[in-house]
């Protein structure tokens, strides 16, 4: 699965991978995939994202590295996001 | 999908939160004008009513709310217990706490023994609920990492402080409790000092200097030992008290250890951040460690030497690394809860959180932060020179109470503009 929009925010400091994954929602389609790759898991990020009805799967590839998959399409399977690495 | 029950749900409500944050400059202002009312001269003297008045106005007024407001947003959220009826429990908790410290710091600073007893009671009804609450709730939590351990440690640090502030009262009535009124006081400062809000400020740290720094984590044996050898020592000292002073002396000096390497740990991990933006709160973490690491080597000079006014410097710097901590905490914690929330009701017009309490207005903070420094060591040789701390203390508890009401009417503004 390809994403359509893509975010690396390794690194930066509190609350700059937040407020930009949250600015990624709101440009959203619902045809769109987005996939956040951050240093730690991003718990109020992802319960901003249940909030707004965003579909999302997170994938620890380590400790200091988390792909997360994010979509607002009901139709999308996101299960084969994490094929390779630890689906958490 | 990831689910380990955290749901926005269990966030407790912003207004729970705020409404303890809210009060800490209140009571600064108070602990000001009580110091620039007071007697100077009787400064020196840590048992002078004034001085007893002063300390609980900072330990419970300022200290205990931003601790139990920290309480209520950590449980649900780093430790995935949630509260029931939260809001209820806060608007109580923080009436009986408010109002508790006013009649007990009143009661001691004009000398109204009546105030006494319905404060006790207050203080003991809502503190001793908010012991049973957490620790009840943080028992049954499955994973317990260094931070929820961390917050165990440091609720069972406020229990015992409980605990021997009944007794001191007690010994002080005139109750024979088998221990000198005077160490029953120091076990009690010991428990609520270094067993509940250090221990507190050391769990919090493990949580939030990595996540909003961008650090290394902190060594394994720090984060799941420290808390709990702190607890540890100062539950041992209690029955030397009793039996031999000498391995008092020797825990004190253990605790003490602990704190000068949590501080030097922590700085280091300050230093090694991924992208070294030095922003006011990291100033003021920074600025806190320090005056700790300063406390605890003065502390062990004036206890060595027997210089007292080394020892009153230790209390003070103590004290100081206590409030830096919270101005760092409530600067990150309250534009980051303002942006949450109002991002969660979908807020199209929510601030970038950096725009909530403006840099400029933290850094005017920070500065006169740091001027009280000058102020009380000037204070400890002139004693006249409390006057001007009072002063500086009262412009920057009026900044920061200005800071944190800005941030909260951008919330109270935005928060039914939401699209959710």
């Amino acid at each position: 699965m390809y994403p359509t929009l893509m975010l690396d925010v390794r690194g930066l400091n509190h609350p700059e991978p937040l407020e930009k994954s949250v600015a990624t929602f709101r440009r959203m389609d619902s045809d769109d995939i987005f996939r956040l790759v951050i240093h730690r898991l991003p718990q109020p990020l992802l319960m901003i994202a249940e909030k707004h009805g965003i579909r999302y799967r997170v994938c620890r590839i380590s400790e200091e590295e988390w792909h997360i998959w994010f979509t607002k399409n009901e139709n999308v399977d996101l299960t084969a996001c994490c094929s390779g690495e630890e689906d958490v | 999908m990831f689910n380990q029950g955290l749901s926005l749900d269990q966030a407790p409500p912003f207004e729970v939160v705020l409404r303890f944050f809210l009060t800490i400059p209140f009571f600064g202002i108070l602990t000001a004008l009580a110091l620039f009312g007071a007697d100077s001269g009787t400064f020196g003297l840590w048992d002078a009513p004034e001085t007893v008045a002063i300390v609980h106005l900072v330990v419970l007024g300022i200290a205990g709310m931003a601790m139990v407001g920290a309480l209520f947003q950590m449980l649900p959220v780093i430790a995935g217990a949630s509260i029931k009826t939260p809001i209820y429990h806060g608007r109580w908790i923080h009436a009986f706490m408010g109002l508790g410290t006013l009649m007990l710091t009143g009661a001691f600073y004009f000398g109204r023994p009546e105030f006494l007893l319905p404060a006790l009671i207050l203080l003991f009804g809502s503190l001793g609920f908010v012991v049973f609450l957490m620790f009840s709730k943080l028992l049954r939590v499955e994973n317990k990492t260094p931070s929820v351990a961390g917050m165990i440690a440091a609720i069972t640090g406020l229990g015992f402080g409980l605990l021997f502030a009944l007794l001191v009262t007690l010994a002080f009535l005139g109750v024979d409790i088998g221990l000198l009124p005077g160490d029953l006081r120091t076990i009690h400062m010991h428990f609520m000092l270094f067993g509940w809000i250090t221990i507190l400020i050391m769990a919090v740290a493990f949580q939030v200097i990595e996540m909003f720094y961008v650090t290394p984590p902190y060594p394994e044996i720090v984060r799941k030992w420290f808390p709990m050898a702190m607890l540890a020592v100062l539950v041992l000292e209690v029955p030397f008290y009793l039996i031999f002073g000498g391995v008092v002396f020797a825990l004190d000096a253990v605790a003490g250890l602990l704190l000068l390497s949590f501080a030097l740990v922590t700085l280091k991990r300050l230093a090694q951040r991924k992208r070294p933006v030095a922003d006011v709160t990291v100033w003021l973490w920074r600025t806190g460690l320090t005056s700790l690491v300063l406390a605890v080597v003065f502390a062990f000079i004036g206890v060595v030497m027997t210089q007292s006014p080394l020892f009153d410097a230790a209390a003070l710097l103590f004290g100081y690394f206590v409030i830096s901590i919270i101005f760092a905490m409530s600067y990150k914690i309250v534009p980051f809860l303002v942006w949450f929330h109002l991002n969660a009701k979908g807020v199209l017009e929510c601030p970038m959180m950096g725009d909530i309490i403006p840099a400029k207005k933290a850094g005017w903070h920070l500065r006169i932060h740091w001027a009280v420094v000058p102020a009380f060591f000037g204070a400890l040789f002139v004693p006249l020179m409390w006057k001007l701390t009072a002063l500086v203390l009262l412009a920057e508890s009026i900044l920061f109470g200005v800071n944190l009401i800005g941030a909260a009417k951008i919330y109270t503004n935005l928060k039914d503009k939401g699209i959710l």
